[in-house]
């Protein structure tokens, strides 16, 4: 019987399966998962903690091998976009002043997110799974929000002479268009 | 008519869905439709077909992955181990053929699978049954190594377990500050618990442990089993229970043949009792898989589940061996095992191996040149219950067709090649050479050795003096002692006497008036001259040139060509067209000349000479 098993490894995860452990002072981790006999079945890659700043955001994805994967990501900046028609209206005798003649109608907006991804040379291609996924979520509070990547050419890899880390910027807008309530 | 699956994924073999997923069906004679059924988690799921013509069918099952896969998103923060069970699956294939009637409407040759609707059950299929394998939402097609398994091998880091394996492609260093999950996908083992390897920022370490808190699954009671034969190669399997907890979501049954140590096939289901498999005919161990918002729980194996159904065979026909050849045979066995054999006479002594393997009554040996004659068997076989089935194997062993052994002589390159008929493998072999005239110089890269196989190569190499020929032949000894000798190959390289040779002062000569120390054309002297007898004459453009099979011809582009390898089309030097190339045989003299420039003109055509002796 094959099964996919979510192993739950992330600070936040952590936090609620070690309640006492201490994420301010972690510097880096990893850990085992044993079936019920105590044998070994599965060990993580070593993670390095990054401590949470105002500016990341954690971009869930599906990646190439089916499951979903996430990536840190710094948040540069958003952009508000919206767009619409107009349409213009028959007025009441006697003119209500407060009635608009003209109103937008179709209206759509969205954000735009601009952000970069920092990743060393062999976690170039996990970025470009993300870059390359059909579905992928930001975080929110304790849940998650889908998003849309903009479809565009990403500078991957640059070789610039002494670089150890590369900056790969992404942008992405939110899955749903905001609703605007009709006037 | 009938078919067989050809070509498939291993069985339990981990596949991407995102590449060709093949079943390849042969058939022993071309059917109007073939289908697949495709099994899905034990369920099954749709069918596949083809009116391709021909003899070979190819079904590829990737489609039908990825339209089942789904995409599994976990809870933020969540502290559980979660099985993410859209992600992967496992498959089987049934492959059904048809023929035609006298209407011309199709008739399949097996029951048509019927899937379960609310309150009718499915209808089992029938037809030849694949591996069952596991596809996993998974893409490959960058990567270097394209076996799923193997790829992801690569992106283990410390202690696996064999049948676990990472689906991400993460690396050491990976940065992580909230929310993560870390993908593993296994066949056959439950996480259970969590171990953290923590490094502080003060260089000391901390290990915690914990484990899924969740209370186990609790047991199903009352668990009933029973098995009915359909008749049909088929058996249904009704497994019942008490009704379970209100916890529980998902019961899985579990089944595989027993004794095989096969990984269990699992058809998942609701928990409301009873339910039923559809499986052919054998005993099975069973098992229940409990699931539900607690840890997944194993039942009870519940063991030999069937019907003891009496052994049988299709057919006791055996093909006849050859003495000094290995002979191996296997007939199918249908019924119920564990199967044994009882009272067996018969067997001869050189047919070492006369047992059964698993479903297959199973024969080999080797029998010699004393072992010429009819075997008869007798005997019975035993089915689970001891119930008794008759056997009566008939065949014999024919004496082998004797030693037979024909040589060739090739070129490009120069070389031998031996065909050898009838005898008893393996062959011991020698390649000799007699060179006569007054001098020579040959060698043969492969002169003798041992072999099994019917063709025999050996590169030589020789040089072409004037007067000399080389008389090649092979000699053969088979295991037992017999022995042939090839026919004899020959290198004579020459031309007819009434050839005309250009000379020095313009003139023209026939080649048997040329004497030794004449000058030929462009200030050619003759070195040495010599006469043969040959069994065969080559005519090129009626009569342009006659010459003997082995002389040396030069070729518009300056290579060298010996007659027989000529061909019509091809051109000799200054571009004359070869348009025709007769074969005469009879006793013919010819005669070869050696020449300080290595060539002289024939017939007014540049050709190649014999060498002097040194």
């Amino acid at each position: 019987m094959i099964t996919v098993y979510y192993i739950p490894d992330g600070p936040k995860n952590l936090k609620a399966l070690f309640n006492d452990l201490d994420l301010n002072n972690l510097d880096h981790y990893n850990l085992e998962v044993h079936d019920a006999s105590g044998n070994v079945l599965a060990t993580t890659p070593e993670y390095t903690y990054d401590k949470p700043c105002e500016e990341d955001l954690v971009l869930h994805f599906v990646n190439a091998l089916g499951p979903v994967d996430s990536i840190k990501c710094n948040l540069t900046t958003i952009v508000h976009e919206n767009k619409s028609d107009t349409i213009q209206v028959p007025l009441k005798y006697p003119l209500d002043k407060t009635l608009h003649g003209v109103n937008r109608i179709n209206l759509k907006a969205n954000d735009t997110y601009s952000g970069i991804i920092l990743a060393t040379e062999d976690q170039l291609p996990l970025v470009k799974e993300l870059l390359d996924t059909a579905a992928l979520w930001i975080e929110s509070a304790d849940s998650y929000i889908p998003i849309v990547l903009v479809d565009g050419k990403y500078p991957v890899l640059n070789d610039v002479p002494d670089r150890y880390e590369y900056q790969i910027p992404i942008v992405f807008t939110l899955s749903h268009d905001k609703l605007t309530i009709r006037a | 008519m009938s078919l067989s699956i050809t070509t498939q994924p291993a069985a339990n073999s981990l596949n991407a869905a995102y590449r060709p997923i093949v079943l390849q069906v042969g058939l022993t004679a071309a059917m109007p439709v073939v289908y697949c059924d495709i099994y899905i988690n034990g369920i099954f799921y749709k069918s596949l077909s083809s009116t391709a013509p021909g003899l070979t069918i190819r079904f590829d099952l990737q489609i039908e992955s990825q339209e089942y896969l789904t995409r599994f998103l976990a809870a933020n923060g969540g502290s559980a181990i979660l099985a993410a069970s859209p992600l992967a699956i496992s498959i089987f294939c049934k492959v059904r053929g048809s023929s035609t009637d006298t209407n011309g409407f199709v008739l399949v040759d097996s029951p048509i699978p019927i899937q379960a609707t609310g309150g009718t059950p499915a209808v089992a299929g029938g037809g030849v049954e694949s591996n069952t394998f596991y596809v996993i939402n998974s893409t490959l097609q960058n990567e270097d190594l394209q076996d799923l398994a193997e790829h992801l091998n690569l992106f283990k880091s410390g202690t696996w377990d064999t049948n676990c394996w990472p689906l991400s492609h993460r690396v050491a260093g990976y940065r992580i500050n909230s929310s993560d999950y870390f993908p593993i996908v296994t066949t056959d083992k439950i996480p259970v618990c969590v171990t953290g390897h923590f490094t502080m920022k003060d260089g000391s370490t901390i290990t915690k442990s914990t484990c899924d808190s969740r209370p186990s699954c609790p047991i199903v009671t009352g668990i009933v089993i029973t098995s009915t034969d359909n008749g049909n190669g088929t058996q249904s399997i009704q497994i019942s229970w008490n009704t379970p907890d209100p916890l529980l979501t998902s019961i899985s049954i579990q089944y595989r043949v027993s004794g095989s140590g096969a990984a269990w096939t699992s058809v998942s289901g609701s928990v409301t009792s009873p339910r039923t498999i559809t499986v052919p005919v054998n005993l099975y161990d069973i098992r229940l898989l409990v699931q539900g918002n607690c840890q997944d729980t194993f039942s009870t194996v519940y063991s030999n589940i069937g019907p003891c159904l009496l052994a049988s065979m299709a057919s006791q026909s055996l093909p006849d061996g050859m003495s000094g050849e290995d002979y191996s045979a296997s007939l199918p066995i249908s019924g119920t095992g564990p199967f044994t054999l009882d009272s067996v006479a018969g067997v001869p002594a050189w047919l070492t191996t006369f047992e059964i393997s698993g479903s297959n009554l199973v024969l080999a040996g080797a029998p010699g040149v004393d072992d010429v004659g009819d075997v008869n068997i007798t005997g019975n076989i035993l089915n689970c219950s001891s119930g008794s089935y008759p056997i009566n194997l008939a065949f014999s062993i024919q004496e082998a067709a004797p030693l037979n052994v024909t040589l060739q002589l090739l070129s490009s390159p120069n070389s031998l090649k031996a065909f050898v008929e009838g005898g008893v493998p393996p062959y011991t072999y020698e390649f000799n050479c007699v060179p006569t005239g007054p001098c020579n110089s040959y060698s043969i890269s492969n002169p003798s050795g041992s072999t099994s196989a019917s063709e025999i190569d050996s590169n030589i190499s020789y040089v072409l003096y004037s007067g000399t020929t080389y008389a090649f032949t092979c000699t053969i000894i088979d295991s037992v002692g017999n022995s042939a000798t090839s026919n004899t190959v020959t290198t004579a390289a020459c031309l007819v006497p009434w050839t005309y040779i250009d000379m020095h002062d313009g003139s023209v000569k026939q080649l048997k008036e040329i004497e030794i120390g004449m000058m030929l054309r462009d200030n050619n002297k003759v070195l040495m001259k010599k006469e043969h007898e040959v069994a065969e004459l080559y005519i090129i453009n009626s009569g342009l040139l006659i010459t003997s099979r082995g002389h040396v011809n030069i070729m518009a582009d300056g290579t060298t060509k010996q007659t027989y390898n000529l061909k019509k089309g091809e051109e000799l030097f200054g571009h004359i067209l070869i348009e025709d190339i007769q074969l005469i045989f009879g006793k013919f003299k010819v005669i070869d000349l050696a020449t300080s420039n290595g060539t002289y003109f024939a017939n007014g055509v540049l050709t190649h000479n014999k060498f002097a002796c040194p």
